[in-house]
Order: C-alpha cells, then sequence, then structure tokens
C-alpha cells in the first residue's frame, strides 16, 4: 500500500510529454562543432555560374521574380552601383531575417535538442530557433525578421517551415548585398542533414506568390571548423566605423574624431 | 566589399604570410607621401561600389589564383562597404603605433605619420574583426602602442589618411599581414 504513491509518481514522471512525441525518433544526429558557410553572400551560388560569386547581368541568375520585383531588384543593383544601398545589417542590432539566416559569414553552431533546434550565427549574432516538439504555426502570427519556423525529422534531416515573414515590408531585410528581396507574403521550406562528416547541407524552397513566378530552391552548405573553435561576442555597435548615411545611404567611413572621412 | 573580403582574407593568410600569393601583382607596392596629397596618387579607378564581395571579385578574378580566392569568400565580414578605399592599389606609409583597436565589427590600427611639413597626421587602417583575427592567432598586444612600423595599405580614393590594412613590418623586421 504505503508503495503506490510512489508507483504512480514514478509512472507520471516517467510518462513523455505530449511534446516530444514527434520530434526524435530514435537518435539525434550530432551537429555540434562549429560551422562555415561554404562560399560567398551572394545568396544563389546554386544559379551562379564563374568563380567568385560574380553577380554580373550574364553571369549569375536572378531569382524567379515577377516583373514587379523583378523591376525592384534592378533599382536595388543601380543604387549599389553608385554605393547607395546600405545593409539593412550595418544599423547593427537588426536580426538578418530569414533565409539570410543562412547567408552569413563567420561561425554557425547548429545546437539539436529533442524540442527544438537552434541555429545560432557568430555574425549578428542571430538565432533561428526551430520548433519541433509538435506544435504548430500560430494561425495569427505577426510577422518578424526571422519568422517562425516548426518541423519534424525525417530519419536524419530536418523539416520545417518558416512563415510570418516581414520580408521586405519594412525596407529593413534584404537577402545579400546586391539586394536581393523576398515578399511578406515569402515562406519557406527547408531541409537539413549532414551529408557526410563535414558537411551540413541547407536545401530552402522558397516561395513567395507576391515576388516570385515560380519555388526558388537555394542550397547552402557548411563546413565543419577545426576542433576547439571558439565563436565570440560580435558586438556591432561596440566600434562601428562604417555606418551608412541615413540621408543618402552612403556607406561612411569614419575617423578616429567620428567624422566622416568620405562624406 | 572587396576590400573587405581583402580584409577578411588578410585575416586568414596572416598566418599564412610565408606562402606568396599571386594578389600583389595586382597592385605593386607604392610608396607615397603620407600627406594630404595623398589621395592625389590613388586616382579614382573603378571600384564598384557593389558591397558584396562576390560581386566585385570578377575585378579580382584573373589576378588572385582560386585559392586566394575561396579564403576572400569565406572570410568576409558581414557588412559594411569598403568602396571608398581604392582596392587596385597598395602604398607605405611610415609611423608610431597609436591604437590597435581590437573591437567589433572590426578592427583598425591608429598610426601617427609625420608629414612632408613635419606635421604629425593620425591614420586609420581598417582590418579583419576581432573574432576572425583572433581566431588565426592576432591579440591586441599584436600592434602595441609606440612602437615603430611600416604600413602597406589600400588607400582611401580621395585622399583621406585612411585605408585597408594589407600588411606592416615592424623595426624588428617582424612581419604581420602579407609582406611579399
Amino acid at each position: 500500500m504505503s508503495r503506490l504513491p510512489i508507483a504512480l509518481a514514478l509512472i507520471v514522471w516517467m510518462a513523455p510529454g505530449p511534446s516530444f512525441a514527434q520530434s526524435a525518433p530514435g537518435t539525434l544526429p550530432d551537429w555540434s562543432g562549429a560551422w562555415s558557410m561554404v562560399g560567398g553572400t551572394v545568396f544563389d551560388r546554386a544559379t551562379q555560374t564563374g568563380q567568385g560569386g560574380a553577380t554580373s547581368v550574364g553571369v549569375r541568375s536572378h531569382p524567379p521574380y515577377n516583373a514587379e520585383w523583378e523591376a525592384i531588384y534592378k533599382s536595388h543593383l543601380e543604387r549599389r552601383d553608385k554605393n547607395l544601398f546600405p545593409d539593412t545589417i550595418s544599423n547593427c542590432g537588426v536580426p538578418a531575417g530569414f533565409p539570410r539566416h543562412f547567408n552569413l559569414p563567420d561561425p554557425y553552431e547548429f545546437v539539436v535538442r529533442p524540442e527544438q533546434v537552434w541555429v545560432l550565427t557568430e555574425n549578428g549574432p542571430n538565432v533561428l530557433r526551430i520548433y519541433t516538439d509538435g506544435r504548430k504555426h500560430l494561425e495569427d502570427q505577426w510577422a518578424t525578421y526571422t519568422g517562425d519556423s516548426v518541423g519534424h525529422w525525417e530519419e536524419d534531416t530536418l523539416v520545417f517551415t518558416t512563415v510570418a515573414l516581414k520580408g521586405f515590408r519594412d525596407k529593413d531585410v534584404i537577402l545579400d548585398r546586391t539586394g536581393l528581396v523576398l515578399s511578406d507574403q515569402s515562406r519557406a521550406t527547408t531541409r537539413i542533414r549532414k551529408i557526410d562528416p563535414k558537411t551540413i547541407q541547407v536545401e530552402m524552397t522558397i516561395e513567395d506568390p507576391k515576388a516570385l513566378t515560380k519555388p526558388w530552391v537555394v542550397t547552402k552548405q557548411f563546413q565543419k571548423m577545426p576542433a576547439g573553435t571558439r565563436v565570440y561576442d560580435y558586438g556591432c555597435a561596440e566600434n562601428n566605423r562604417n555606418p551608412a548615411d541615413i540621408e543618402t545611404g552612403k556607406t561612411l567611413i569614419l575617423g578616429p574624431d567620428g567624422k566622416p572621412l568620405n562624406k | 566589399m572587396r576590400t573587405h573580403a581583402l580584409l577578411g582574407a588578410l585575416a586568414i593568410a596572416v598566418t599564412l604570410v610565408t606562402t606568396p600569393v599571386d594578389a600583389g601583382a595586382e597592385a605593386p607596392a607604392l610608396r607615397v607621401a603620407a600627406d594630404a596629397d595623398a589621395g592625389a596618387e590613388a586616382p579614382a579607378l573603378r571600384v564598384a561600389a557593389d558591397a558584396d564581395a562576390g560581386a566585385k571579385a570578377p575585378a579580382l578574378r584573373g589576378k588572385v589564383d582560386d585559392g586566394v580566392e575561396r579564403t576572400l569568400q569565406r572570410a568576409r565580414p558581414a557588412h559594411h562597404s569598403g568602396a571608398g578605399f581604392n582596392s587596385d592599389k597598395v602604398v607605405e606609409i611610415s609611423g608610431t603605433i597609436k591604437e590597435f583597436q581590437f573591437t567589433n565589427p572590426h578592427t583598425w590600427i591608429q598610426i601617427i605619420v609625420e608629414d612632408a611639413k613635419g606635421a604629425k597626421v593620425e591614420w586609420s587602417l581598417e582590418w579583419g574583426s576581432p573574432n576572425s583575427l583572433g581566431r588565426q592567432g592576432i591579440r591586441p598586444s599584436t600592434f602595441p602602442a609606440g612602437a615603430k612600423v611600416t604600413m602597406r595599405l589600400r588607400p582611401m580614393l580621395n585622399g583621406a589618411p585612411a585605408g585597408a590594412f594589407v600588411g606592416a613590418k615592424f623595426a624588428d623586421g617582424k612581419i604581420v599581414g602579407r609582406w611579399e
């Protein structure tokens, strides 16, 4: 008799919580360590030819934009060519956003837990949380830079959808420094897996009924950095001597007195 | 952004200073007077205003080997534009280290240089992020205040006393960065 409460307590304690039911069939993959994105920060290397991340017309294909958004992108390229298209994250403190989260230099960390996966970037820094505990997207989720990501495991592959993205709605999210942008109707289905012991691959299928004429598939790879690699603070506002001129968009170079050397 | 790519690449290259690269061939080291007229020696060569290093890479391609270019791609910091720097030219200045700002998002080396008229001018040399440099062995003590040093840099297009760091040679012969 006296053991019954203990047994009941053990049963309750050992019972799996409902949130873990869908997240981890079998052993979760080991994605530990620090990882570095392969290639330049031109967003879509899959469509480029030639080396060096060239973005010249005729060298690299553009996303499958419709006419309206192709015109927007071309206007960004023209401003870029005049050094008048500031990178939004130069403001220091604005998240890179999704899908640019997978298009950054400096180390990445992929933290795998049963209930969620965190993709951490030193640059920024940024955090992408992917819930794998069985929850669904909120129907009334408001838009943010990084959006809302929920997913599940298919063997060793993490599959998740990302919705509720600001896109270029507020003019403060771009995909790369050429001025690639998506709309606030964009969403993505992403598959992440380790394709060999030293490579994690991220395949994003991006849909955007407002800006794209068809789904756009972009693949990014991340190579494992040497064991013991340390990841540090990235205090963008610590000593940013290259801010963007608010009036013109021109990137400034500040002298030791804080005044622009190239105004 | 190519300049930044170079900054980042140098962060990696710094530990490989004995490994020659072809990049130097594109930018013969020129000695210029470290005065306000230095900019006159920095003609406004084509420097794409593209903040993306990849977009600038074509100009670099053919002048550096593939290994270097991959390094550039891998090491570039996240943001800021190097469009104000003349990425096709390298100049030298000599002076005394005032301060090494080992800070994010980029490091800056402040150096006091005496110009042709004897006036002291403070130059600002931009380098990679302290994080990437730190992973390559660079420390805040790498450029101690008061040290005499000769610097190679890619100067600003408008002649202002600043540039993108390329390499440094100390009075005792120690080299940091690229100095081939």
